[in-house]
């Protein structure tokens, strides 16, 4: 049996929070809402960059399932994921996480179709250009191409 | 929501905490340092990848980390496992909250087993965020320090010693019951003790 110490540490987290003052948990919400939206244009404005990021990664990557290339596929489509759904953009939010499952799927060593990945960049590239009016077909069409080469587990 | 520890009109004081957020991409750690900032918090320390974030653990005093799976140089797997291993108290015991966009359940292990307080998954809207904080101040866990886990009590629900073990703790319960030191409880007692309360929020 291994040793194991198992002790108490100061919350001193709540220890600061209890202090007198602050604010109620409901103005510290609508506070931190207001404030995340105000810096919504900026960042939804970046999400363009990131994309094409996204796509000089897949072509770097192209045929390996590890690597910096990799990596970074799976950093810049977690990362447009955190942003899309912050601010409501779905369908880029759903592409962006299923890129991220394939990539992670890819580089545990399973058989993915690269032209999925391919297929999902392209599709992100479309959504993160503000593309609306098409965001259901492209979706649609992401999630025919996962149905048929990666089968959520 | 009606089963959080807390009420909306509760009042919480982060303004003098130190709080560290660190992520690779400068947008997603705008979003959580206006999140934090909103929050009441006075200056959300931000830092881009892993290297910065060890820099700044060794200099400050830290009351929360929030740490993006995504780090550039690491993972925020490898950082909290790095962090709650570095000794360098009090920082290696704070609450450490990882965020990230896939959930699937090997990587929520991974977080858990890399000693994170808590898992959140992406996005991470400010409520969310405000609830887990009030988790971790209500947060009564003990820390462990093993050859293969160091980190928050991963055992949530007290289900004592695996059957035929005598467990670690000074206070793990033996499976053997003993007989009742005090009287039984009266039916309306244990009524009483099932009674359901209103959670206004």
């Amino acid at each position: 049996m291994s040793t194991a110490r198992i002790f108490r540490v100061e919350n001193r987290l709540a220890k600061i929070a209890r202090t007198h003052g602050g604010k109620t948990i409901d103005e510290a919400v609508r506070s931190a809402e207001a404030r995340v939206a105000s810096v919504r244009d900026r960042c939804v404005s970046a999400l363009a960059g990131k994309a094409e990021q996204l796509a000089a990664y897949a072509k770097a990557a192209k045929g390996e399932r590890t690597g910096d290339n990799v990596n970074g596929l799976y950093d810049v489509s977690n990362a447009i994921f955190g942003v899309a759904g912050v601010y409501g953009l779905n369908a880029l939010a759903e592409a962006a996480c299923s890129l991220c499952d394939l990539v992670d799927r890819s580089r545990g060593g399973e058989e993915i179709n690269r032209s999925a990945i391919d297929v999902h960049v392209d599709g992100i590239r479309l959504l993160a250009t503000g593309e609306t009016e098409g965001a259901e077909s492209i979706l649609a069409g992401l999630r025919r191409v996962r149905a048929r080469f990666a089968p959520p587990t | 929501m009606s089963t959080l520890p807390f009420r909306r009109g509760e009042r919480v004081n982060l303004s003098t905490s130190e709080v560290m957020i660190v992520g690779a991409d400068p947008d997603g750690l705008e979003i959580l340092a206006q999140m934090f900032a909103g929050f009441g918090v006075h200056t959300p320390r931000r830092c881009h990848d892993g290297q910065e974030a060890m820099t700044i653990v060794g200099e400050r005093e830290l009351n929360l980390i929030v740490v993006d799976s995504a780090l550039g140089d690491m993972d925020g797997y490898s950082f909290i496992s790095w962090l709650r291993r570095s000794a360098i108290a009090p920082n290696c015991h704070a609450p450490a909250i990882l965020v990230t966009g896939h959930t699937k359940p090997s990587q929520i292990f991974k977080g858990r087993d890399a000693g994170a307080s808590f898992v959140v998954r992406k996005p991470v809207p400010p409520l969310v965020m405000m609830q887990r904080i009030i988790w971790l101040l209500n947060d009564h866990r003990q820390f462990v320090s093993s050859p293969t886990y160091c980190g928050p009590d991963r055992r949530v629900r007290a289900m004592g010693p695996p059957v035929g073990m005598r467990g670690r703790r000074h206070d793990d319960l033996s499976i053997e019951v003993g007989a009742a030191k005090t009287p039984n409880l009266e039916q309306d007692e244990i009524d009483a003790l099932f009674s359901p309360k209103a959670a206004a929020l």
